[in-house]
C-alpha cells in the first residue's frame, strides 16, 4: 500500500507538471506556480515515507488523510475520465470459423447459411462506476461493466481476458466516431446490470440493518407501550368526571406522536441509499471477424451477423433483441420480425 | 261523611309528606353511594382491589341511577381478567348512562359515555380474542405484534454522469496515462470503515490513544449515538470534535448543530476554528439578530446556547430542521424530563447525537434514566422498571445492581478517567498582589468609571461595547486607553472625552506601579515568565519596559504571522526569559517548558483566565505551576478576583472545574453580570452588596458542584471501564 501510494503520488506530480526527485528516504516536489495554489500555496515540498522522519520546514509525512495528497487525489479523479486505446497484435485469423459458430450457436426455427466472412474493427466501453452504500456507515466499491458497441450488448467475458497484453494508444479517430452514437444505449444497458451486480450486496446490507432496525425498533415500541399502559392504569383508577383525565388523554396522546416520530427517524437513520456514480470511461478498440449468414424462416430470408472474437479466441454469442442477454439457441420471432432468445420468443 | 273528608285531608298532606322524606332518602342514598365509589377508587390505587371491589358492589346494591360504580367495577374486573363479568359490568353502566341521558340530558356529557363505550369495545375485543385463542390452542394473542416495515433501499443517479456521456459522445478524450491515474486515485479514495481516522492528520491538537478509542467506539460501535462523560479536563471537546470532523470528512453530515451554555458558546467556536479548521457561525453574531429564523435554516455549522434555542420562536424553527448531527455540551441540563431544554433536545430530529458532560448524574439516579432515554429510548425500559430494578425504595441517590447497570450504559456511554488514562497535573498556586493606586492613579481611574457610568444606558449597542472596553483598559495601561478614546470617542468633540483624552496624555506615567511589580517578580527568580495581558498597548509598554531594564522579551500576539510565531516562541524557549502575550497567543502551541505566569491584567470571564492558566497548567506540565494576578485595588478587576480566589479558590481547582461550576449558574453570564453590578452600583456600600450576593451564588454553584462530585464517583467509581 504504502509503495503504491508513494509511486502515484509521483506520476500525478509529474503528470501534471512538477518536477519530482526521488531519495532514500523522501521525495521532494518543486511545484509550479500556476497549481501551488492546490497545495496551500506551497512551491516545494518533502515527501516523507516514515512519520518519524518528518522533520524541518516544508515537510509532509506521505500518507491517506494529509490535506496536500487528498487534493493530490482529487486532482487525478477529475482527469482521465474519458480515453480511447485499441488492442493491437491479436491473432485476427481463424479456421473453419462457420463449423465453430454452428457447434456454438443453435438455430432451431431457422435455416443458417454462411456467406462470408471479414476482418472489422469493433468497440467495446468499459464503464467505471463506484457504488456507495450510504446507511449509517458507508461502504463503496468500484465495479466495471464492459458493453459491446456492435452489437449492443453485455460483453461479460471481457474481464476473463488478458487484454492488457494488447494495449496501444494508437487509435483511428475516423472509425472511433461511428460507435459513440451506441454510447447513451450502452450506458443504460450497464446501469442495468449495475443494479443487478450490486443486489447481492445490498441483501446483505439489508439483512443486517434489518437486524438493527427490529432491535431498536422493539425497543422503542416496548417502552411507549409500557408507558401508555402506565397512563392507562391510571385513567381507569379515576372517575368518570375526574378533572386528571383530560391531561391523562392528552398525554396518551403525546405519546402516542412521540413514538411516531422516533419510528420515523428510525426508519430514516437504518435507510440504505445506493449512489451510482460513472467515474470514467474507456473506448476500446480491436478488429474482430464478422460472419455473414442468410437466416432463412419459411419463405423469408434474413441477414444474420456473428462475431469471432479473436481477443477470446471464441465466438461471440448472439443477444436476443429484447432481453439484450447473450443466448447460445437463437430464434426468429415472426411478432419482433427480429431474432430473440427462448423466453422472448 | 265527616271521616271522609278527613281522609282526603289527610291524603295530600301525607303526600307532601312521603315527598319530603322520597327526598330526603334519596339525598342521604345519593351521598352514601358517591361515599362508597369514593372510598372504592381510592382503595384501587392504593392497589386493595378486593375491598374496592366489594365498596362498588355495595354501591350498586343501593341500586342509584349514577352509573359510576358499574363503570369502575368493569374496569376493575378486565384488571383481575373476569373479563365477562366487565363486560356486564360495563354494559350495565352504559344502560345507566343512556337512561340518564333520556331522562336527564344535562347531568350526562358525551364524552362521559363515550369513555364506557370504548371501555365495552375493548372488553369485547378481548372477548373475542381469548375465543380464538381457545379455538386454535396456542397463543396467538398478540394484539400488540410489533410491526417491523423493511429497510428502504433508495437507488441514486449521480447527475454528474451524464456530462461524462456527452464527453464520450463528442470524442474528447484524454490519454491512457491520466486514465490509469484516475483508476488508482478512485482506488486509494474508497475506505472502508473507521479504522484510519482521517480527522488526526488535518487537525491542529495534541491528541491522545484514549481519545482515538473512544472516538472510534463511537463512530464504529455506538453508530454515532453515544453519551461522552470523560472526567473534567481530559478533553470531551476534542473528542466530539474528532468524531464531527471525521463524519464531515468522510461526507456523513452537512448541518450541525452545537447546544451549550451561554459562557461557553464562544470557547467552543473558537475550539472547533483553531483545532478543527471548522468555522461557526453562533448566536452571538449580529448575523443572529438580523436573518432571526432564517438563520437557523441557511447556516449548516451553528452554535448555540440552550437557553437562545429552547425560546418559542427558535424551539419551532429548530424542531422542523433534519439534521445530521447534533452535539449537546454540559448535557447535565436536560437531567429533567420537564424542563424546556429536555423538550427541545427530545425533538430535534438529528441522525447523530451527542451528549457531553463530566457528571452525568447530579442529585439522583432518575437524571441519568431521562439523559440516557433521550439518547436511545427504552434502554433501560421504563421510569418504573428502572427504579425498581437500580434503586433502593426511598433514597433516589441509592444503587443496586450497579454491574448491570454499568453494562447497559457500556452501551452508549463512555467515561474515561484520570486514573485510568494515567494523566497526572501537578499543584497550581496562585498569588493576588493588590496594588494602591497612586492619587493621580486614582483620579484616572474614577474619571473613566464616571464617564462610562455615566454614558453607558444613553449609548448605542457598538457604544457600549466600546465603553466596556474602555473600562476593561482603564486597570491596564494609559496607553491602551489613550487609543479608544481618540478613535471611537475623541471624534464626537465630546467635552469629557476630550477632558479624558488630555488627562490620558498628560499622566501616561500613570500603570508604572504594576511594572514596578512586574520587574520585582521577575528578578526574584531565574525562571521563565509567560506574562498575559488584553491589549496591545500594553503589551509594548510592558516590552518596552522590560527591554530597558535589560530583560530579554519575546512577543506573542495575532498580528504576528506563522513564521514569526514559531519563531518568537522558539526564541522564549531558548533564549528569552519572558514572553508577553495577548489572549490569542498560545493555544495550540507547547508551552509547558515554562511554569510561571503573571496576568497583568485580567479578562472579566473566568474562562479565559482559565485558558490562560492552561497555557501552561496542562498535560505534559512536570512543575508545579505558579500564578501572579497583579490587579489595583478597588477595581473591578479587584472584587472578580476577590469572588474567583477568595470565595471559590479558582485557581486551585482542577482544569475545567471551573467550567462545571459556571455551568451550574445556567443563565448567568459571569462577565456580563459583574459589569452589570458595577455600572448600576450608585456607591461603594451597594457596590460591595451586590458582589457579595453574588458570591454567595458562586458559592451555591461550587456546594453543588461537591455535592455531584460524591454520587458520580458511587456510580462510576475508579473501575467503571474495566
Amino acid at each position: 500500500m504504502r509503495h503504491d501510494i508513494n509511486l502515484f503520488c509521483r506520476n500525478v506530480f509529474e503528470s501534471i507538471g512538477c518536477l519530482v526527485d526521488l531519495k532514500q528516504d523522501y521525495f521532494d516536489v518543486i511545484i509550479p506556480d500556476e497549481i501551488k495554489g492546490q497545495f496551500e500555496d506551497k512551491d516545494y515540498i518533502k515527501f516523507f515515507y516514515n512519520k518519524e522522519n518528518v522533520k524541518g520546514e516544508r515537510s509532509e509525512f506521505l500518507h491517506i488523510g494529509n490535506p496536500l495528497i487528498s487534493s493530490l487525489i482529487n486532482i487525478a479523479q477529475n482527469k482521465g475520465k474519458f480515453t480511447c486505446f485499441s488492442l493491437e497484435g491479436l491473432p485476427t485469423t481463424t479456421g473453419n470459423l462457420q463449423e465453430k459458430i454452428l457447434r456454438k450457436i443453435s438455430f432451431p426455427n431457422i435455416k443458417a447459411i454462411f456467406k462470408t466472412q471479414i476482418l472489422t474493427n469493433s468497440a467495446t466501453a468499459l464503464f467505471n462506476f463506484k457504488i456507495t452504500y450510504l446507511h449509517e456507515d458507508k461502504f463503496e466499491e468500484i465495479k466495471t461493466i464492459a458493453i459491446n458497441l456492435e452489437p449492443l450488448g453485455l460483453n461479460e467475458k471481457f474481464f476473463t481476458s488478458n487484454y492488457s497484453l494488447y494495449i496501444s494508444e494508437k487509435c483511428d479517430f475516423l472509425s472511433m466516431k461511428d460507435y459513440t452514437k451506441n454510447i447513451q444505449r450502452a450506458y443504460e444497458i450497464a446501469c442495468k446490470d449495475l443494479i443487478k451486480k450490486q443486489e447481492l450486496t445490498t441483501e446483505k446490507m439489508k439483512l443486517e440493518l434489518q437486524k438493527k432496525l427490529k432491535r431498536e425498533m422493539e425497543r422503542i415500541k416496548e417502552y411507549y407501550k409500557e408507558n401508555s399502559e402506565e397512563v392507562t392504569k391510571k385513567l381507569g383508577r379515576i372517575g368518570i368526571q375526574d378533572k386528571s383525565r383530560e391531561r391523562l388523554n392528552k398525554k396518551l396522546e403525546v405519546l402516542r406522536l412521540e413514538e411516531k416520530t422516533k419510528i420515523l427517524d428510525l426508519e430514516e437513520k437504518y435507510k440504505l441509499r445506493n449512489l451510482f456514480k460513472l467515474l470514467s470511461i474507456a473506448l476500446v478498440f480491436q478488429p474482430k471477424i464478422r460472419a455473414h449468414f442468410d437466416a432463412l424462416y419459411k419463405d423469408k430470408r434474413l441477414e444474420l451477423i456473428v462475431f469471432w472474437d479473436p481477443l477470446l479466441k471464441d465466438v461471440e454469442l448472439p443477444y436476443c433483441y429484447a432481453c439484450n442477454k447473450q443466448t447460445k439457441s437463437l430464434y426468429y420471432s415472426k411478432n419482433l420480425d427480429k431474432f430473440t432468445c427462448k423466453e422472448c420468443l | 261523611m265527616k271521616r271522609a273528608k278527613f281522609y282526603e285531608e289527610e291524603d295530600e298532606s301525607q303526600v307532601n309528606r312521603y315527598k319530603e322524606e322520597e327526598d330526603y332518602r334519596l339525598e342521604s342514598v345519593r351521598k352514601l353511594y358517591e361515599s362508597y365509589v369514593r372510598k372504592g377508587i381510592s382503595f384501587l390505587k392504593k392497589g386493595e382491589i378486593n375491598s374496592a371491589e366489594s365498596l362498588f358492589k355495595k354501591a350498586i346494591n343501593l341500586n342509584f341511577l349514577i352509573p359510576d360504580a358499574h363503570f369502575q367495577l368493569g374496569r376493575l374486573l378486565i384488571k383481575k381478567g373476569n373479563i365477562k363479568a366487565a363486560k356486564n359490568s360495563l354494559k350495565n353502566a352504559l344502560n345507566g348512562v343512556i337512561f340518564l341521558k333520556q331522562e336527564y340530558p344535562g347531568h350526562i356529557r358525551d364524552d362521559e359515555i363515550k369513555v364506557i363505550e370504548e371501555g365495552l369495545e375493548y372488553v369485547q375485543e378481548r372477548i373475542r380474542l381469548l375465543k380464538e385463542e381457545k379455538k386454535l390452542g396456542k397463543d396467538i394473542v398478540d394484539e400488540d405484534k410489533i410491526y417491523i416495515p423493511p429497510v428502504r433501499v433508495q437507488y441514486e443517479f449521480d447527475k454528474e454522469n451524464v456530462n461524462l456521456i456527452r464527453q464520450a459522445e463528442e470524442l474528447n478524450y484524454e490519454s491512457l496515462k491520466f486514465y490509469d491515474l484516475n483508476s488508482q486515485a478512485q482506488n486509494l479514495s474508497i475506505l472502508q470503515g473507521f479504522d484510519e481516522l482521517l480527522s488526526l492528520s488535518s487537525s491542529n491538537i495534541e491528541h491522545y490513544q484514549y481519545q482515538i478509542n473512544t472516538a472510534r467506539k463511537v463512530l464504529k460501535r455506538f453508530s454515532g449515538r453515544a453519551f461522552l462523560c470523560d472526567e473534567v479536563g481530559l478533553g470531551k471537546t476534542i473528542e466530539a470534535g474528532i468524531i464531527l470532523k471525521e463524519y464531515i470528512l468522510r461526507g456523513f453530515v452537512s448541518k450541525i448543530l452545537i447546544l451549550t451554555v451561554p459562557s461557553l458558546v464562544s470557547q467552543w467556536k473558537e475550539e472547533m476554528s483553531n483545532k478543527f479548521g471548522l468555522n461557526f457561525i453562533t448566536t452571538d453574531n449580529g448575523v443572529f439578530e438580523e436573518e432571526k429564523e432564517n438563520f437557523w435554516v441557511k447556516n449548516n455549522f451553528v452554535i448555540a446556547s440552550l437557553h437562545t434555542a429552547k425560546r418559542k420562536n427558535n424551539c419551532s424553527i429548530i424542531q422542523d430542521i433534519n439534521y445530521d448531527i447534533l452535539i449537546v455540551d454540559e448535557a447535565h441540563h436536560l437531567k429533567s424530563k420537564n424542563t424546556l431544554n429536555y423538550k427541545l433536545v427530545n425533538s430535534i430530529k438529528s441522525k447523530f447525537t451527542l451528549l457531553l458532560t463530566a457528571t452525568p448524574i447530579q442529585n439522583n439516579l432518575e437524571e441519568i434514566f431521562n439523559l440516557i432515554t433521550l439518547l436511545k429510548p427504552g434502554h433501560l425500559k421504563t421510569l418504573s422498571h428502572f427504579k425498581k430494578e437500580f434503586r433502593i425504595k426511598g433514597d433516589p441517590r441509592s444503587l443496586k445492581n450497579k454491574e448491570k447497570l454499568r453494562e447497559l450504559l457500556s452501551e452508549c456511554l463512555i467515561r474515561n478517567t484520570r486514573a485510568e488514562v494515567d494523566i497526572k497535573l501537578p499543584k497550581r498556586h496562585a498569588e493576588t498582589i493588590r496594588i494602591n493606586l497612586s492619587d493621580d492613579e486614582k483620579n484616572f481611574y474614577n474619571l473613566i468609571t464616571n464617564f462610562v457610568k455615566e454614558e453607558f444606558y444613553k449609548s448605542t449597542q457598538a457604544r457600549k461595547f466600546f465603553l466596556e472596553t474602555l473600562q476593561r483598559e482603564a486597570s491596564s495601561s494609559v496607553n491602551a486607553c489613550l487609543k479608544t478614546l481618540k478613535i471611537y470617542l475623541g471624534n464626537n468633540e465630546h467635552k469629557i472625552s476630550k477632558n479624558l483624552i488630555d488627562f490620558a496624555k498628560e499622566n501616561r506615567e500613570i500603570g508604572s506601579a504594576k511594572l514596578k511589580i512586574l520587574l520585582k517578580i521577575l528578578n526574584s527568580t531565574d525562571e521563565k515568565f509567560l506574562i498575559f495581558t488584553q491589549f496591545l498597548e500594553t503589551q509594548s509598554l510592558v516590552l518596552n519596559f522590560l527591554k530597558s531594564n535589560n530583560i530579554p522579551c519575546s512577543v506573542f500576539n495575532g498580528n504576528l504571522s506563522g513564521l514569526e510565531k514559531d519563531f518568537n516562541i522558539q526564541e522564549f524557549k531558548e533564549h528569552n526569559k519572558v514572553l508577553i502575550s495577548t489572549e490569542v497567543g498560545g493555544e495550540g502551541r507547547n508551552l509547558q517548558f515554562c511554569n510561571a505566569m503573571v496576568n497583568f491584567d485580567l479578562p472579566w470571564n473566568p474562562m479565559r483566565i482559565e485558558q490562560r492558566v492552561g497555557r501552561i497548567h496542562r498535560v505534559g506540565q512536570t512543575r508545579e505551576v505558579y500564578i501572579f494576578n497583579l490587579s489595583y485595588k478597588d477595581t473591578i478587576e479587584d472584587y472578580i478576583l476577590k469572588l474567583l480566589d477568595e470565595k471559590i479558590n479558582m485557581f486551585e481547582l482542577v482544569i475545567g472545574e471551573m467550567g462545571m461550576i459556571l455551568g451550574n449558574l445556567e443563565d448567568i453570564e459571569f462577565d456580563k453580570r459583574i459589569f452589570e453590578i458595577w455600572i448600576d452600583s450608585k456607591t461603594k456600600e451597594d457596590l460591595n452588596k451586590k458582589i457579595e450576593k453574588f458570591g454567595e451564588t458562586l458559592l451555591w454553584a461550587k456546594g453543588k458542584h461537591e455535592e455531584i462530585k460524591k454520587l458520580d464517583l458511587e456510580i462510576f467509581g475508579g473501575d467503571y471501564e474495566t
